[in-house]
């Protein structure tokens, strides 16, 4: 019973993910042919054989390490700093008028361009990529809790002040919950923005992290080391973006947002 | 935009612009480091009238049009479709959720490594870039299209073609735009970012080489230039946003 049940599992997968494994095979057989030079598109089995190598022998956790703790300090102050932000926005008038057309205006502006200016301050070393993920991903933050905490119902904070619930609680058990979805969607977005950023200024400036192994083995022509950090970066960057997802499903099971993906 | 509001925004331009100048001026940053605005947006205009900025502007500029083009007329047939045939859906799902959250810019290495360090890598990068938010978005919207619209066209008799673009598409619009404007804020990054990495021209190599060369203020310069650019384009295309869905 068990194996038949095991079998239909990774039958449902192939037939589900068919088009990967095709992608796959097809790369392995062009790759292994010899019609394109391997150091132009290793085999895939070259590139997990590696992938093992590096984890394991070499500094790839080292790099990972390094890449993460960027990313993830900036990603989380972003939100420590962002949630509350939009959320005062939303509720305050004064607040609003003071914040508002700083963030409109700066919103659609490439954020990487102040990586010169935040590498004149703060030095090409952990500071500044912090600095940079924190500005680029605290807008999308920022914007999707202040959009959705506007769409808060009235009648319900109103309704909540008539039964005579304290501000702070109303913060707390109206507004922060009726606001959650758009939180979880602008946090998606300051993810994936912040995935990009963090590798790209380790390519432009750096000397440890995902970005700057891809840049050193790809000069040296070690173009499997490279495809090694894109996966190492797919892997995360997929396994991010699917706890984020999950972790929303429970969170807002209550709400119907929460029912599709 | 009512116009009080418009007075809060040009209001707070001159606030954080002022603060800027206090600051420079107040010497607690050394004057390369932080030079003050007035002189700075100076040394903006000039760049732009007198020097050799405009090759570089010209050189970004024509990446990200080429590269963004390209993207759009692909990635929206491509959307479509996988929302009116299954089989398609079936072979690019898996495909697309696996590479959706992969940041593109890492393919800069390997593309360069394929095509070169000139324009041909940087096009390709953007057009990879914005493949993925438009296909998804364009699949939203064509897969939003209410079944009971294209069944009504098709009693009454229209061909399958007339339905994909009498209905299909501008019904998907409003989703379409929503995806581009995705699109365009990565496009920014990438087009700057491939430019930063791989520097022989354009707005990222010329802010890159002026940092190395410690000349500040064109660093600063060039930063005015390019929040300039990204608030124009997002304008403008919330302009013909305004335009083409005005009947939504």
């Amino acid at each position: 019973m068990k194996t038949v049940r095991a079998f239909s599992a990774v039958r449902r997968i192939l037939l589900q993910y068919y088009s990967v494994f095709l992608v796959a095979s097809l790369w392995e057989i062009v790759g292994r042919s010899g019609a394109i030079h391997p150091v132009l598109l290793p085999p895939v089995s070259k590139v997990a054989v590696r992938f093992f190598e590096l984890l394991f022998f070499d500094q790839l956790l080292y790099h990972t390490g390094q890449s993460m703790f960027r990313m993830w300090t900036g990603l989380g102050l972003a939100t420590l700093v962002g949630v509350p932000l939009g959320i005062m926005m939303a509720r305050f008038a004064s607040v609003r008028s003071l914040l508002e057309p700083p963030l409109t205006l700066g919103f659609p502006i490439p954020k990487v361009g102040v990586y010169p200016v935040l590498i004149i301050f703060f030095g090409v070393l952990h500071t500044s990529k912090i600095m940079l993920i924190f500005i680029e991903s605290a807008f999308p933050i920022v914007m999707a809790t202040f959009h959705g905490a506007l769409l808060v119902e009235q009648r319900l904070i109103w309704s909540a002040e008539s039964m005579g619930t304290e501000e702070r609680e109303i913060l707390w058990k109206v507004i922060f919950p009726l606001t959650l979805p758009h939180i979880f969607m602008g946090f998606r977005i300051g993810l994936i923005v912040s995935l990009i950023v963090v590798f790209l200024s380790e390519m432009i400036a750096s000397a440890e992290g995902l970005g700057h192994l891809m840049m050193s083995s790809s000069r040296g022509f070690r173009s499997a080391d490279t495809f090694v950090a894109i996966a190492m970066i797919s892997i995360l960057g997929l396994l991010f973006d699917r706890s984020l997802l999950s972790l929303r499903r429970k969170m807002l099971k209550w709400h119907p947002e929460g029912e599709h993906h | 935009m009512r116009k009080e509001i418009r007075v809060f925004y040009v209001f707070s331009i001159v606030i954080l612009s002022g603060l800027w100048e206090g600051l420079a001026r107040s010497g607690i940053f050394p004057s390369e480091v932080l030079p003050p605005f007035v002189t700075t947006l100076c040394g903006s205009i000039q760049l732009i009238v007198a020097d050799e900025l405009p090759k570089h502007l010209l050189a970004s500029g024509y990446r990200w049009a080429i590269g963004f083009s390209i993207s759009l007329v692909l990635s929206v047939p491509v959307g479509i479709w996988m929302a009116r045939s299954k089989r398609v859906y079936h072979f690019l799902d898996p495909l697309l959720t696996l590479t959706y959250p992969v940041p593109k810019a890492a393919m800069i290495p390997i593309l360069m490594l394929w095509m070169g360090a000139g324009d041909l890598s940087k096009v390709t990068v953007i057009i990879i870039g914005c493949f993925i938010p438009l296909v998804i978005s364009a699949y939203h919207g064509a897969q939003g299209v209410e079944t009971s619209l294209i069944w009504s066209a098709r009693a009454m008799g229209m061909g399958e073609k007339k339905i994909l673009f009498r209905i299909i598409l501008p019904a998907s619009l409003p989703t379409v735009f929503s995806g581009i404007r995705m699109a365009l804020a990565i496009s920014l990054i990438v087009v700057l970012g491939s430019e930063m990495i791989a520097r022989q021209s354009g707005l990222g190599y010329y802010l890159f080489n002026s940092l190395e060369m410690g000349l500040y203020q064109t660093t600063y310069s060039v930063l005015i230039i390019i929040s300039g650019i990204g608030f124009l384009l997002d304008r403008i295309l919330s302009l013909v946003m305004k335009n083409v869905l005005d009947w939504v």
